[in-house]
């Protein structure tokens, strides 16, 4: 009856019995044999069975196994090394279709980035802000000005010379003028720079970026129809011009002096004259907030042809679904991507032409490597 | 010309010089290639095919037992036509003497015995041993012809096989066990083989 061991007292029989234990193993294989029969019965079981095992006659070759030229052919390890040069490229064509491949995802998540791709409303309105970013930096700059100065303006009178877009804008300008918040008071951080003057659009009026002028979001002073906003102040600002004349001119003016708009012109008239001293119970002028009453309240009409004094004109904004707050963050990204995506030959863009490339490397060296592994096998 | 010239000669092309070394070692390629495959033809074919093998691929050997690396030929070769048989098995023909009759000891086997019963005897000793090792499983089988029947150390088993040291003592100890107990059945019916056996090991 065999004892029963495990598997490791085999393991260390066999390899004691070929002689291929340790030093310090087969000392202490041997102390357990003195102590342990049934080891020893073991031991001398795989010993008779090895024994028994080399006993098998040896099988003599038939015939010789040598080779010929003929049996050879051309596939000798001179010839082969002679080819060793196209062997050798396997593993560079291997890596060069890595990479490609690589390269190729690294694009795709450019493109599909957080960036996303661009709609072509998108793009039109990326286009739209490039053009207006010098505009809306000259306009932040003064506003910033006039709060130093502890006044509040209460539109943001831009130089004839400088206001030429402005002035080119608002001899376009046809539409209802719009009571807005105060843009230096009322305006939401996120409002300030390109994005804050897309965002002060908001339905309610009290956005605030929309104010004219230099304010941040000033740009956003006209709504899709090509409303003007003017901040709450303008419109008593204008109000009072409306009724002193030229003595209200250089109130609505900025605090440039050199501005010489001509203060007589009516700057709009005013369907609704809101009743006296609502305004400054309800923040009035000083204060600039318009009262709820008032927000969003259309209070004069431009006519055509005879420009606002101080108003700059706003190009027709773009969807309110495309003024996300987020597309102030990705402004600086979005001048690469623009770059990137122009329309190049055959109207494809860079990054796309450069895909195309790297799709080509990747297969065709990913091919080549399979071919030439293909023939080191054979 | 000493083995490592001959491997460098036969590296450079001169087909010569590996054929002297396919003399050298076909005997050794053959027996194992016979005792994998159970089979002496197929075992030729085998064999055959293992040195083609290693004259295209010598620039694979980097040096060592240039023995354990043939026997790595012949052990992958046989490997494949284990495999090629699963795929599509065959029916062996038995041998038949010259009444067509089935031989059960086949005369082939018989080596240069002294006498008509020993050979017998030990053609009835092959014959079970044969039978054990069929019963082995191929890795199995492969290691304890390489250790016990081809004399090769641990350390050129691992290299045939492409397994580490520890794998080559499992699956030696592992063969053995099996084959003590497959022959254990044969002591019933060869008390003779183990009186023989006495004489070894005693």
């Amino acid at each position: 009856m065999r004892a029963q061991l495990s598997n490791r007292d085999y393991e260390q029989l066999s390899a004691y019995l070929d002689g291929q234990l340790a030093p310090g193993d087969k000392r202490k294989l041997e102390e357990r044999l003195r102590v342990r029969p049934e080891l020893q019965a073991a031991l001398d079981e795989l010993s008779q069975t090895r024994a028994l095992i080399r006993m098998a006659p040896r099988r003599k070759a038939p015939r010789n196994f040598t080779l010929t030229p003929a049996m050879v052919g051309d596939t000798g390890p001179s010839r082969k090394r002679s080819a060793g040069g196209i062997f050798s490229l396997f593993p560079a064509l291997s890596f060069a279709s890595a990479i490609a491949t690589l390269v190729l995802v690294a694009t795709l998540v450019f493109e599909l980035g957080p960036g996303g791709l661009q709609t072509p409303a998108m793009q039109t309105q990326t286009e739209l802000q490039q053009a207006e970013a010098p505009e809306m930096r000259a306009m932040e700059a003064q506003p910033t000005e006039a709060a130093a100065g502890g006044e509040a303006p209460s539109i943001m009178a831009v130089p004839a010379e400088e206001g030429s877009s402005a002035k080119a804008g608002a001899d376009q300008v046809d539409g209802p003028i719009v009571v807005w918040g105060d843009p230096y008071n009322s305006a939401p951080p996120e409002m300030g720079g390109m994005g804050g003057g897309m965002s002060g659009g908001a339905p309610d009026g009290r956005g605030g970026g929309g104010g004219m002028g230099g304010g941040p979001g000033s740009m956003g002073g006209g709504a899709p129809d090509g409303t003007i906003l003017i901040p709450q102040e303008g419109i008593a600002s204008l109000e009072t011009e409306s009724a002193v004349g030229e003595e209200a001119a250089p109130q609505a003016a900025a605090p440039d002096p050199a501005t010489n708009e001509p203060a007589g012109t009516p700057v709009a008239e005013s369907p609704q004259q809101p009743p006296a001293g609502d305004g400054f119970m309800d923040g009035g002028p000083i204060l600039g907030l318009p009262s709820d009453e008032q927000s969003g309240e259309i209070v004069g009409q431009s006519s055509q042809g005879q420009p606002v004094p101080g108003v700059i004109e706003q190009p027709p904004a773009a969807p309110a679904d495309a003024f996300e707050p987020e597309q102030e963050t990705r402004q600086d990204g979005l001048d690469a991507r623009t770059a990137i995506e122009r329309p190049g030959p055959l109207g494809l863009s860079f990054l796309r032409w450069l895909q195309i490339l790297l799709v080509l490397v990747a297969i065709s060296s990913g091919l080549a490597a399979f071919l030439v592994r293909r023939r080191a096998r054979s | 010309m000493d083995e490592t010239a001959l491997i460098e000669s036969a590296r450079s092309g001169d087909l010569n010089a590996f054929n002297r070394l396919v003399l050298e070692y076909q005997d050794m390629a053959f027996n194992l290639a016979a005792r994998m495959l159970n089979d002496e033809d197929a075992a030729a074919d085998v064999t055959q095919m293992a040195f083609l093998s290693a004259y295209r691929s010598l620039d694979s050997f980097r040096g060592g037992s240039f023995r354990a690396w043939v026997m790595r030929m012949v052990s992958n070769a046989c490997y494949d036509e284990l495999r090629r048989r699963k795929r599509r098995p065959t029916v062996s023909l038995e041998p038949v003497n010259e009444d067509d009759e089935e031989i059960e000891s086949p005369a082939w086997l018989a080596d240069d015995a002294p006498s008509p019963e020993d050979e017998l005897e030990r053609s009835e000793l092959d014959q079970a041993l044969q039978n054990c090792l069929t019963s082995l499983p191929e890795e199995f089988r492969a290691v304890v012809l390489m250790v016990d029947v081809e004399g090769l150390d641990y350390q050129e088993v691992s290299v045939s096989i492409g397994k580490p040291l520890g794998t080559v003592k499992s699956r030696l100890a592992r063969a053995r066990l099996k084959m003590r107990d497959c022959l254990s059945q044969y002591r019933e019916l060869l008390p003779s083989v183990f009186r023989l056996d006495d004489e070894v090991t005693s």
